[in-house]
């Protein structure tokens, strides 16, 4: 399935490229690379909102609050990104947010793969990651559906009561990425 | 609503928001289950919702569905006894209040880690405030209770 | 649930309280029935009543009758192996259960007051259960020679029977016969070699209990057609109500009733969560008051102001002025401490079952006496028309010996109005903005050192609010102004001071105070031993050495440092890299602990990774359950100083819940190795005592780590000042 994924993304990248590059003069594609970094730079936005980044942590814990600091309880990544033995995503984090208790909550409550991390990256470390299919197990199409229609990337605008949510709404965040993707997914330095 | 806990489906009325833990104490009377903080933060109303230990303050009965709950009432299995037994032998309980929660997670740990290391413990306890400091007890009672079940 | 099923319960719990003595236990009662428990008793006396503490059934179990609360501390245990070891008894068959409210209960030393605190259960109760225990004893013998027609030489109390030559016979079977004797004046008791249960780890009786869930806290009691109440309150008590939205609540599904009381708002509902819900629908507003602009940063800018004025003095030693101007440098420290909340893990509740007649109420009582009081004044009631039930406590640190028993009272005042029974029940949140906190406090040290950097003068002013004021407490102890639980831990101290003054102020305001466990040497042993381990270092002398010369006088203090050296290796052994070594030492509740902590800094912020601990206690009556006393004020230490802290904004507490009040957990808790320096003398505190020296030694292990003297507390705060 994972192999299936890489061919699959390498195609789609590849015909993409060969599409804009028969066309392309010099001029076309400064304004392209323009275009695509700056939507890109808009999509960074959401990226790099601690709604998002809480649960791309650098290491092997979490991090909460809009100062990001260290998941309480000594919250852990543990073996499948869901935590450790007595203490799971689960054990707190059910399928929706509780705002009377104050606990957030969604389908599929995990983190992110350690191999996604974005905190401590720069803007372009996280762009090339989101390009890299080996890591992200998708490929540009899927990227495109996932941030827009995910139902855990979903909490990040709908956070619960108290929270901050990411910029903008999925739906723009998905246009976006695509609009990124279809610009040829420019990632900067 | 219909909740299954300890082996038995209870015809419930409370609202379908009320946590889990309001549902066992002040309805179903099984008062083993402890209010701490009614956030998910200290761990003393842990119970285990498919053998996974869940946090029933913040827990409403509408997310329960089918799935089974078992409380400190129901835990009469042979680890979650050797986990008892080891919190006598070890002096764990001061209080008390918040030993209830402690020993449903340890006893999720070594139904799944034979033999937790102290890291193990650490990654597994960390949700659970004792506010008389047993930790380092609770700790070595668990490594006893694994050495009996081996 | 059925009703059926509830009363079952009920029973259940009541079987297992004091309450049920009387009527379901068949009974061994020395002297006759009620003739101690009915007799005069004279005040603040150590009473000699077997027949209150100890209950011998015919199968030869034993209940021991606890006139102490049972909130972690292990009285159930320990209280029992006093009387168990000169009862000669079997330990297998006892059973603790908590007393009811009598006289005959009060404390041995404070009162006349039946109650729990200052560290003292063992301490007061020393003779008192020895000689109880030896009394029964002699009384079973003499009953046992009588039945065998022996001289009482030729029989011997062993395990839970009389035995000699003719046989042996059960307590059980003796205590009616026992009885009927007259109690011996001075029964014999035992030398401490002989001691098979004083000095051994015997298992806590309520352990079980608490591990498998059966054990009932206030929390659990039910009563049938029981109501849940959870109340609108206002931050600083005194806030007239503006407004509230009463039919908001009520629309709450299981809402039954919404009543206001005096300035305060109760929603009774059939659960816990209904009633909180509806509780939080009222919206309440209070109207405006002085209190609207309380700020603790002004508040301790206010502190700091009172320093520059002139105190009361607490203590004065030689002559500090003439001493600070002949000194050659002088340096002050200004130390900051914020308010407290006691945050046990049981959110404080009441149960209260009042019928117009009569009243019963149950919660984790630390002083029932006068709960019980209060809820009769409230009631109309005489006191002994009010059933008081002690149930295990979910922790105390203080908080529950309320007083003005303050949740006792509100619990009554809701249940006279609604005259149902019912249950206070208060959320994490209440519990935290519900006051009696540990005061705010503020310390100058000024000394002056001579040319060779050594002490020759030590000025100190605390301004701090009451402990006790405002109370009858307060009445009885603060004299001329002054309040001992304030300075306790500065004033009295063992360092040899040639030239040392402490002022006191006592600022007001309409934030309520309370101890908290350890109460003053919360502070005070901070201030001291930072400051101790500060002169040594002006001194370069090491920080023990140092001690060892100004303590030289006190034995147990140089016991306690002298084991500590051996614990650690202290002087030839150092931390590890990163790692470093902090020291402190302090008396508190006749105990003298020391404590090394172990201490790196992680994300700026101190890691206590282990602490060794030192304790000169008296004997020790459990040596396990003693241990588990300073283990648990070395964590609880530990979490009052890293983060802890009650703030007020606008007149309101800044603090809810633990996120906003992080605790130690299991992953940041230390290793904690304790020691007991081997002694037969009288027990002295434990309950307290191992929480001062802790914050003090992390400080000092601070010091080393980043050449910084944290002054303000919690270190969160402090770290970056």
């Amino acid at each position: 399935m994972k192999q299936l994924f890489i061919i699959c993304a390498l195609i789609l990248s590849s015909t993409a490229f060969s599409q804009t590059k028969v066309k392309e003069t010099k001029e076309v594609k400064v304004e392209r690379v323009k275009r695509s970094l700056a939507h890109y730079e808009e999509m960074t936005k959401v990226i790099l909102h601690p709604r998002c980044l809480n649960c791309h942590p650098g290491g092997d814990r979490p991090t909460q609050g809009m100062d990001m600091h260290a998941h309480q309880m000594n919250v852990q990544r543990g073996p499948y990104n869901d935590g450790n033995v007595g203490m799971r995503c689960v054990t707190c984090h059910q399928s929706e947010n509780n705002d009377v208790a104050g606990v957030p909550g969604a389908p599929r409550w995990l983190l992110a793969p350690k191999e996604l991390a974005w905190q401590g990256k720069t803007k372009g470390e996280i762009c090339r990651l989101l390009k890299d299919a080996k890591k992200t197990h998708m490929n540009l199409q899927e990227l495109i559906e996932h941030n827009g229609e995910d139902e855990l990337v979903a909490w990040g605008w709908n956070p619960g009561k108290g929270r901050e949510p990411a910029p903008g709404t999925q739906k723009e965040f998905g246009e976006l990425t695509r609009k990124w993707v279809e610009t040829g997914a420019e990632c900067p330095k | 609503m219909k909740v299954n806990i300890n082996g038995t489906i209870h015809n419930v009325t409370s609202s379908e928001d009320t946590p889990l833990l309001w549902v066992i104490r002040d309805e179903l009377n099984l008062t083993g289950t402890k209010f701490g903080c009614g956030q998910a933060q200290c761990g003393a109303c842990t119970v285990h919702m498919d053998g996974n230990p869940v946090r029933s303050c913040a827990l409403p009965l509408k997310l329960v569905g089918e799935k089974e709950i078992v409380t400190i009432e129901g835990m009469k299995d042979k680890i979650s006894q050797a986990v008892q037994k080891a919190w006598v032998e070890n002096h764990v309980p001061q209080c008390g209040y918040c030993q209830i929660g402690n020993v449903m997670t340890a006893s999720a740990l070594l139904a799944e880690t034979k033999k937790p290391t102290d890291t193990d413990i650490d990654n597994a306890m960390g949700g659970h405030i004792c506010r008389c400091g047993t930790y380092q007890r609770i700790k070595a009672a668990i490594h006893q209770a694994a050495r009996e079940l081996a | 649930m059925t009703e059926e099923k509830m009363i079952v319960n009920r029973r259940d719990f009541l079987t297992s309280s004091a309450a049920a003595l009387g009527g379901l236990i068949v009974a061994f009662n020395i002297p006759g029935n009620n003739r101690l428990l009915a007799a005069e008793v004279s005040k603040a006396a150590a009473v000699y009543a077997p027949n209150a503490f100890v209950h011998i059934a015919p199968d030869n179990t034993i209940t021991m009758i606890i006139n102490k609360l049972e909130m972690g501390q292990g009285v159930n245990t320990s209280m029992a192996q006093l009387i168990a070891e000169e009862l000669e008894c079997d330990w297998k068959l006892i059973k603790s259960v908590s007393a009811p409210v009598n006289p005959v209960y009060n404390h041995t030393m404070f009162g006349p007051l039946q109650m729990t605190g200052g560290s003292s259960a063992l301490a007061s109760s020393w003779d008192q259960h020895r000689k109880i225990g030896a009394g029964m004893r002699e009384m079973l013998e003499l009953a046992a020679a009588k039945r065998w027609g022996i001289p009482v030489a030729e029989v011997k109390a062993q395990n839970g029977f009389i035995v000699s030559a003719r046989g042996k016979l059960s307590y059980g079977e003796l205590a009616e016969d026992a009885n009927k004797l007259p109690l011996p004046q001075n029964p014999k008791l035992k030398n401490s070699k002989d001691f098979k249960v004083i000095g051994h780890s015997m298992k806590r009786v309520d352990a079980l209990g608490k591990a498998n869930g059966t054990a009932i806290f206030g929390m659990d009691v039910r009563i049938p057609g029981m109501l849940y109440a959870v109340v609108a309150r206002s931050h600083i008590d005194g806030g007239e109500i503006a407004s509230y939205d009463e039919k908001a609540a009520r629309a709450v599904s299981g809402v039954v009733d919404v009543v206001r009381f005096g300035n305060k708002v109760a929603v009774l509902a059939k659960n816990t969560y209904a009633a909180k819900t509806g509780r939080d629908a009222l919206k309440i507003q209070f109207k405006s008051n002085k209190n609207d602009t309380f700020s603790t940063d002004e508040w301790m800018k206010h502190f700091k102001s009172l320093a520059d004025e002139k105190g009361i003095v607490a203590e004065n030693i030689g002559a500090v002025e003439e001493a600070m101007k002949s000194s050659k440098t002088q340096f002050t420290a200004d130390y900051e401490f914020p308010y407290l909340a006691h945050s046990a893990m049981e959110p404080l509740n009441c149960t209260v079952n009042y019928d117009g007649k009569k009243a019963e109420i149950w919660s984790g009582h630390q002083m029932p006496t006068s709960d019980r009081d209060v809820a009769a004044k409230i009631f109309g009631l005489k006191p002994e028309n009010v059933d008081v039930h002690t149930t295990y406590a979910g922790g105390s640190f203080g908080r529950r010996a309320s007083k003005n028993s303050d949740y006792v009272v509100q619990a009554c005042e809701l249940a006279k109005i609604v005259k149902k029974p019912l249950k206070m029940v208060m959320t994490r949140e209440d519990d935290t903005h519900a006051g009696y906190y540990r005061p705010i406090t503020f310390h100058r040290a000024k000394v002056g050192l001579d040319e060779k950097n050594k002490l020759v003068s030590w000025d100190h002013f605390i301004v701090g609010q009451t402990v006790m004021g405002n109370s009858f407490f307060g009445d009885m102890m603060i004299k001329n102004g002054l309040e001992s639980a304030v300075t306790e831990g500065i004033t009295e101290s063992h360092y040899k001071f040639k030239n040392f003054r402490v002022q006191q102020t006592i600022p007001k305001n309409d934030v309520t105070t309370l101890w908290y466990r350890s109460v003053g040497h919360t502070h005070t042993a901070y201030v001291m031993e930072t400051m101790i381990d500060e002169l040594a270092h002006k001194e370069k002398s090491d920080p023990l050495k140092y001690r060892q010369s100004m303590l030289s006088e006190s034995k147990k203090h140089m016991a306690v440092l002298e084991q500590l050296k051996k614990m650690t290796g202290w002087g030839t052994k150092k931390a590890p890299k990163g790692r470093a070594w902090g020291l402190a030492v302090h008396e508190s509740f006749g105990t003298v602990v020391g404590q090394v902590a172990e201490v790196s800094i992680v994300d700026g912020l101190p890691r206590v990774h282990q602490v060794w601990c030192s304790a000169h206690c008296g004997q020790v009556v459990n040596p396990e359950v003693a241990k588990t006393q300073l283990e648990g004020g070395i964590v609880f230490g530990i979490t009052s100083v890293m983060h802890h802290e009650i703030t007020f904004k606008d007149g309101l507490v800044q603090q809810g819940n633990f996120s906003e009040m992080p605790v130690v957990r299991m992953f940041d808790a230390p290793v904690v190795h304790v020691d007991f320096i081997k002694t037969t003398d009288a027990p002295t505190g434990l309950g307290e005592p191992g929480v001062p020296p802790i914050a003090p030694a992390i400080a000092n292990a601070v010091f080393q780590l980043t050449n910084k003297r944290v002054r303000v507390l919690p270190f969160a705060k402090g770290m970056k000042v």
